[in-house]
């Protein structure tokens, strides 16, 4: 899968599932600062990525680096994708 | 939410940046705490300047439940644990002077020294308040702590000099005052060299021994609470900790936060013991020692929120929380008691304590369903201004200090679910208990189950991790170290299940309700359900806290019937 086309099911999937009225979502947006409301947000796109990308999350992945940016997942993703398909 | 999952790292660069003095902010801070000094100690007194009380009726404000019999302000925020100074408001006096001397350090010292120098500032302000005891009982715990956790850093043997040196000064200082003391110490201070050159730190070479001591260090409040409870079921007798010993218990939920942290390779292998003093050891724990202990969580969220933005600013967001600590401390008394008279001119009965209702409701009082809503309703707000006042005052120091520290008490009452009440009511204690307990059962059971998986995650950190690792060990620290304390809060495990259940719920309806781009309270023509929302969530967090504030001759039966009064279900 293309890293674009996991930033886009990103992006559609924060824009719908924690609407932010008035603010725009780039790749580059901080979602710990001002995307997300609270700690649920987290494992909610957990169970979305895992479900729709088949990946495996470890608690150790749970940090501020990975969930940084639509950019920062979407690599972390393409990253996991990259090492299954290698497995 | 800034601190979510402990941010992230910061340059040295940028620290630098946002590094830049401002004298008026300086001004601002000392002004602050002439204002504290005012209010909750006896300056005014030594000073033959008019007491609060004074003032406040030469200004024609005649108010009830603010003022204490020596016309200042008693306060909920005081030093616990210390009888050094006979009343509460001269170690307030040593508290606000302290803060303000490791405030002016911190601010005007270079990049490079500002964390050390607040571990510097908070030994000064400990060993003023605690004594040798309480300095000696930390730094010889938190000695042993890093030696466990970090074996390879520079000048470990000079620093496992330091367990044997100051447990010797924990335990009974006073009495070993001698000419021979100083001798015993440095004895004392060699053999604990020998022990870990010789001993442990072979043992840590050996990955499944190391992994075990890391566990009984980190675990080494909760492990002394259960020995304590048995030791006093043969010596029939509480057990009493060094008090060292115990301000040092006080950390170990930030401790277990640091081997959270530890785990996850978040922690620099060569790191010094005095940056790892310096996640412990701030001004900013002092005040109310036991209270809030969670705030600053682990390594990674201070050092990645120390400076992050400028210090200015973050002084000026500390000034704020300060300005709402002393509205909560000054007049959260005098609000709860003017609801409760209104109320009562209403007609209806509010007590002053949900342990009274509960005691008159074993005795055999009529309780109304409003009467046991509005009774832990407003039980609910003296919290929220006791406690919020003082760890507002705690997060301002913090932030006055230079970290971006989120706040406790943020806006509580516009929750419109447990899961953002829980977030929003004690964001650090939350964090703590989803990084130990919800996100590792998360991660490991019921894969592909996702309510399950969402259940016993929640299950495991609102009712398990909050009740053994949370409360009871607390209870433990608060009453002594002893069985009783333990089975009292065992039995408020209906409140845990209750509390957890309740977040469940909010979960799954999180996840499944129809999304909208409407955001809470924005002031539209659905605003009524935001306040019925917020209404309902904060009435049942409030209501089942009848299970925890019981009066003691209720059975857990009485304590279910008030709890199904308040729901209108009358037996």
């Amino acid at each position: 899968m293309q890293i674009t086309e996991i930033k886009s099911q990103l992006k559609n999937f924060f824009e719908e599932e924690f609407p932010n009225p008035g603010a725009s979502l780039t790749d580059d947006t901080n979602l710990l600062d001002d995307w997300f409301v609270d700690s649920f947000g987290i494992v909610n796109t957990t169970l979305f990525l895992e479900e729709k990308f088949g990946v495996e999350i470890s608690r150790a992945d749970i940090n501020a680096i990975t969930f940084r940016s639509i950019e920062t997942l979407s690599q972390y993703v393409a990253n996991q994708l990259k090492d299954i398909d290698e497995s | 939410m800034t601190g979510l999952l402990g941010g992230t790292p910061i340059s040295k660069k940028t620290q630098q940046e946002n590094d830049r003095h401002n004298p008026v902010m300086v001004l601002a801070v000392l002004a602050f705490l002439l204002v504290y000094i005012y209010l909750f100690t006896y300056a005014s007194k030594s000073l033959e300047l008019p007491m609060p009380q004074d003032l406040s009726e030469s200004l024609g404000l005649y108010v009830d439940h603010v003022f204490d019999d020596d016309r200042n302000i008693d306060s909920s925020l005081y030093v616990p644990f210390t009888w050094i100074f006979s009343k509460n408001d001269d170690e307030r006096l040593v508290l606000f002077l302290g803060v303000g001397f490791a405030f002016l350090l911190v601010y005007f010292i270079p990049l490079e020294h500002k964390q050390r120098s607040l571990v510097f500032s908070s030994l000064i302000i400990i060993g003023i308040l605690y004594g040798m005891e309480g300095v000696s009982g930390l730094l010889c715990a938190h000695s042993l702590v890093f030696l466990i956790l970090h074996p390879v850093s520079s000048f470990r043997l000079w620093i496992a000099f330091l367990p044997g040196f100051f447990g010797f000064w924990t335990f009974d200082p006073y009495m070993l005052l001698g000419s021979n003391a100083l001798v015993q110490s440095l004895l004392a201070g060699g053999i604990s060299v020998l022990i870990y050159r010789y001993g442990v730190l072979r043992l840590l070479a050996f990955p499944s021994a190391a992994k075990v001591i890391r566990v009984v260090v980190v675990q080494s409040a909760l492990i002394t609470v259960l020995i304590g409870a048995l030791l006093e079921g043969w010596f029939t007798g509480p057990w009493k900790l060094a008090l060292g010993v115990l301000l040092f218990f006080w950390h170990w939920e930030r401790l277990f936060l640091y081997h959270i942290d530890y785990q996850d390779g978040k922690i620099p292998e060569t790191i010094s013991f005095m940056t790892y003093l310096s996640v412990f050891l701030t001004p900013g724990q002092i005040a109310n020692w036991n209270w809030g202990v969670t705030i600053g969580q682990g390594y990674a969220y201070t050092a990645n929120n120390f400076l992050c933005e400028d210090k200015n600013k973050l002084v000026v967001s500390g000034l704020k929380l300060w300005m709402v600590s002393l509205g909560y401390l000054v007049l959260g008394d005098w609000i709860r008691a003017n609801l409760v008279r209104f109320f009562d001119d209403q007609g209806i009965l509010v007590y002053w304590r949900i342990e009274n209702m509960s005691e008159d409701f074993v005795m055999g009082s009529t309780i109304g369903s409003a009467t046991v809503l509005l009774t832990t309703l407003i039980a609910l707000m003296k919290w929220t201004f006791a406690w919020g006042g003082v760890v507002h005052f705690k997060v301002g120091l913090w932030r006055v200090c230079g970290y971006k520290v989120d706040p406790y008490f943020n806006f509580p009452w516009l929750s419109t679910n447990l899961v953002s009440l829980w977030s929003r009511f004690t964001f650090h204690y939350r964090e703590f208990l989803v990084r130990a307990f919800y996100y590792p059962v998360f991660f490991k059971f019921f894969k592909g189950h996702t309510h399950l998986r969402i259940f016993t995650a929640t299950m495991a950190a609102a009712c398990f991790g909050n009740l053994i690792w949370g409360h009871m060990t607390e209870a433990v620290f608060y009453s002594g170290v002893n069985r009783n304390s333990i089975f009292i809060s065992l039995n408020q495990w209906p409140y845990f299940v209750l509390l957890g259940l309740g977040i469940t719920a909010s979960e799954f309806w999180l996840l499944h309700k129809k999304k909208s781009p409407r955001r809470p309270w924005t002031p539209d023509k659905y605003i009524g359900w935001d306040v019925l929302s917020a209404y309902v969530t904060l009435q049942y967090f409030a209501l089942i806290h009848i299970f925890v504030y019981t009066a003691p001759e209720a059975t857990l039966a009485d304590s279910f019937r008030l709890f199904l009064t308040g729901l209108g279900i009358h037996f």
